[in-house]
């Protein structure tokens, strides 16, 4: 307090206060830089691949209908007669790929099967478990059986008919 | 003595001649690619409106679909400012183990420059280019960047 009694004092004291605001001032933020995080997950391919074929078994044509073969492997006809000792399979496939993802599954519309000679018949309806949309497990598979139904004609020819279709799989 | 009361005087009202309230920038949301299969490669795109795209055999999973930056700006009333964003090929995403994947053309809404409406406060959103190469191994990838404002 004493020091205030001096005649220059003031003075000083004014600049001193005009020095600390510039100083605030010079401190104001006429910028700011903000950081962020990026981020991005890539996923395993999906594949699939056939583990067991489909199959509708032996039968008698009978007066003609159809052979349908569920994805859990259970064979029922319609005008047609299954001889019980060769009951045909389901197909089944393998899907690999992201862990607890979900994928799509797309089955084929109608599938000709022949016996390589003049007889043909029409393999359509497929059906799939699961059907039309899977999850793969934590471990990154699942197996997806698939069944459809075999139209067989009243005059069908006897013999092995065999023919081909695909499944496929894409990530939601 | 008076021209020194007068010199404090006038560094006393200096700082309040220019822009009178400090520029704030906050970031309240990262920007995420979301989640892709890599395939042979090409590039994720994700614009300031959060809208994804692809180039290449890449192919995006509906599930996790990405979305932009977001921040909020703060600062005085009807001012403009610029934004800087990241250089091209500046920014990075890691696995921390093998290949990284680069970052290019940072976009901004509103782009490159601001302007402060009445409450001095405004929205950013930043969107971006990822780089993925053929086969770029599975795994979640991050990595930072910044972006800075300026009063014009």
């Amino acid at each position: 307090m004493k020091h205030f009694n001096q005649k220059q004092n003031p003075v000083r004291l004014l600049m001193a206060i005009g020095a600390v605001a510039v100083s605030v001032g010079s401190g104001q933020a006429l910028a700011d830089t903000a950081s962020a995080d990026a981020t991005a997950s890539v996923v395993t391919p999906i594949s699939i691949s056939n583990t067991a074929d489909l199959a509708f078994g032996k039968f008698a044509r009978g007066a003609g209908g159809s052979v349908v073969m569920a994805p859990n492997g259970t064979r029922s006809g319609s005008g047609v007669v299954l001889l019980s000792g060769t009951p045909g399979a389901a197909a089944s496939f393998t899907v690999s790929g992201e862990p607890s993802v979900t994928y799509a599954i797309t089955l084929p519309g109608t599938v000709e099967i022949t016996d390589g000679a003049s007889g043909s018949m029409d393999v359509a309806s497929f059906t799939s478990s699961p059907s039309a949309t899977g999850t793969l497990s934590s471990g990154g598979s699942q197996t997806v059986n698939v069944g459809a139904t075999l139209a067989v004609g009243a005059t069908q020819t006897a013999g092995a008919y065999t023919g081909s279709f695909d499944v496929s799989v894409e990530y939601n | 003595m008076r021209a020194l009361r007068l010199l404090a005087t006038l560094a006393l009202l200096a700082p309040c001649a220019g822009h009178p309230q400090s520029l704030y920038l906050i970031n309240h949301q990262g920007l995420s690619f979301g989640r892709f299969a890599a395939g042979s490669g090409g590039t994720v795109t994700v614009t300031p409106t959060g809208a994804r795209s692809s180039s290449g055999p890449i192919y995006l999973l509906s599930a996790s679909s990405g979305q932009e930056a977001r921040y909020t700006i703060t600062g005085g009333s009807d001012l403009a400012y610029s934004i800087t964003l990241p250089a091209d090929d500046s920014v990075t995403l890691s696995s921390g183990t093998g290949p990284t994947m680069v970052v290019t053309r940072f976009t901004s809404g509103p782009a490159s420059t601001g302007q402060f409406g009445p409450t001095g406060a405004q929205a950013i959103a930043v969107g971006a280019t990822l780089n993925i190469s053929a086969n770029q191994p599975a795994g979640n990838y991050g990595g930072s960047y910044s972006i800075t404002v300026n009063y014009n």
